[in-house]
């Protein structure tokens, strides 16, 4: 890659990281400020431990990890004899392409049962405001990554896709509450929206697995996955196996304490990959000590 | 004499678009009222979303110091830059950019808030003018 055109870019993204810290303050902001009006404290207790998590997005993920994911991707990507051109009329096609990266890497993070232990941290809120926005995970760039290397071999820009890549988030910033109800139909069909998103969120059983669009639902209607709020079915937010404590090391290792367990007591080899790489829910597992009061009916993760 | 069309030429009609858009999206009664034929195409809220690469990427240019928050200055500044419909595009976007900090998300959320919301998000529109005016002032008087 030509290096002005990488030093460009690379820079472009960090500036579009100082740009996104600085909505995500003003949502921060926003969130104090309403629950002050609403008679609450400036800061529930959920989203005060979510304060230590924050640091696996700026610090390790923004300074070390995406670091990581660039030089591997880029790496891949100089592998491949195929090239796409960064030009004006490809950006619709990079743009598609980053939201189908989205939606394959956040699937993996729901869907495969390792993955789900990292992602699950992001989830474990069972409130839904603008605070879960610095509920970050530590090891969403390794399942990234995994999509992100056969999309970059046909040629995609490594830093183009990284950069459509962090707008979703930015963008997400804004979905993260309950107090915005439903936008017009055609935007809800079409965009993530705080409904949307709020879905995504719920672990009621019709909600469960949907909505992982970045900032389109288009590749959630392609592959079935688009489900629209109902009014007659309220979201319960959080995980179907809620987290009983605000302690950020206990919020990090929930998912993995019992992961690593059923691991070590599977039977089989193929039990034992099973919980690994099968979905959650549906593999080899160990009664949990904190059974869900009154649990939601499906078992599988969100 | 109209300057030679270029890339940015498309960045200043996209920049326009997103203005008309944002613009309605700032007037709550005008949002909320159906729109159809040419005002509504040209205030659609389909123009907002170049905006998700642009606002964050305009404020963070703010950030750096390499854009001034000031309109005819970023005009300038992108103009001196990159030639003449830059910084139409430059001075458009940095006014949309200042709308949505010191105004227009207050709206928007007084138009889609729930009823149980409603008492608590009256408060956001002077929020929204401070935060954004706060944010203009440091960034005018610190950053530059």
């Amino acid at each position: 890659m030509d290096q002005a055109f990488v030093d460009q870019l690379t820079k472009w993204i960090e500036i579009y990281g100082y740009g996104g810290a600085v909505l995500l303050f003003f949502v921060i902001c926003v969130e104090m400020l309403l629950r002050n009006r609403e008679g609450k404290s400036l800061w529930s207790r959920e989203g005060l431990s979510s304060i230590p998590l924050f640091t696996l997005g700026p610090i390790l993920e923004g300074v070390f990890i995406n670091a990581a994911l660039i030089g591997g991707l880029t790496f891949f990507y100089n592998l491949s004899p195929l090239r796409i051109p960064v030009d004006w009329w490809t950006l619709p096609i990079y743009f598609l392409a980053g939201e189908f990266a989205y939606y394959w890497y956040h699937r993996l993070g729901h869907e495969v049962r390792l993955f789900w232990a990292d992602h699950s941290i992001h989830h474990s809120a069972q409130s839904y405001d603008f605070t879960v926005n610095l509920r970050h995970v530590p090891f969403q760039a390794i399942y990234r990554l995994l999509i992100w290397i056969p999309i970059v071999m046909l040629g995609f820009n490594p830093l183009v896709l990284v950069l459509f890549a962090i707008t979703s988030p930015a963008f997400q910033t804004f979905c993260h509450t309950t107090r915005i109800g439903r936008l017009a139909p055609w935007f809800e069909w079409l965009f993530v929206t705080p409904q949307n998103h709020g879905v995504h969120h719920a672990c009621n059983p019709i909600y469960i697995d949907k909505n992982y669009g970045g900032l389109l639902m288009i590749w959630d209607h392609v592959f079935g996955t688009y489900q629209r709020m109902q009014d007659d079915v309220p979201p319960v937010f959080g995980i179907t196996h809620p987290l009983e404590s605000n302690n950020p090391i206990k919020v990090i290792m929930h998912e993995f304490t019992p992961l690593f367990r059923d691991f070590g007591a599977a039977p089989t080899l193929r039990q034992k990959m099973g919980v690994l790489f099968g979905r959650p829910g549906q593999t080899f597992e160990l009664p949990r000590g904190s059974a869900m009061p009154g649990a939601l009916a499906a078992e599988p993760a969100e | 004499m109209m300057p030679q069309l270029d890339f940015w030429a498309v960045g200043a009609f996209l920049a326009v678009m997103a203005l008309l858009a944002t613009l309605r999206q700032s007037l709550p009664f005008a949002a909320a009222q159906r729109a159809g034929g040419v005002i509504g195409f040209l205030t659609s809220p389909i123009w907002l979303v170049p905006l998700i690469l642009a606002m964050a990427g305009v404020i963070g240019l703010m950030l750096t110091g390499a854009v001034s928050p000031w309109p005819p200055q970023a005009q300038a500044e992108f103009a001196g830059q990159f030639g003449a419909w830059a910084g139409i595009t430059g001075f458009i976007l940095v006014v949309v950019v200042d709308l949505w900090l010191v105004w227009t998300p207050s709206m928007v959320a007084r138009r889609f808030v729930g009823p149980d919301g409603f008492d608590a998000i009256k408060v956001l529109p002077l929020f929204n003018l401070i935060f954004g005016f706060a944010f203009i002032a440091i960034l005018l008087f610190v950053v530059r």
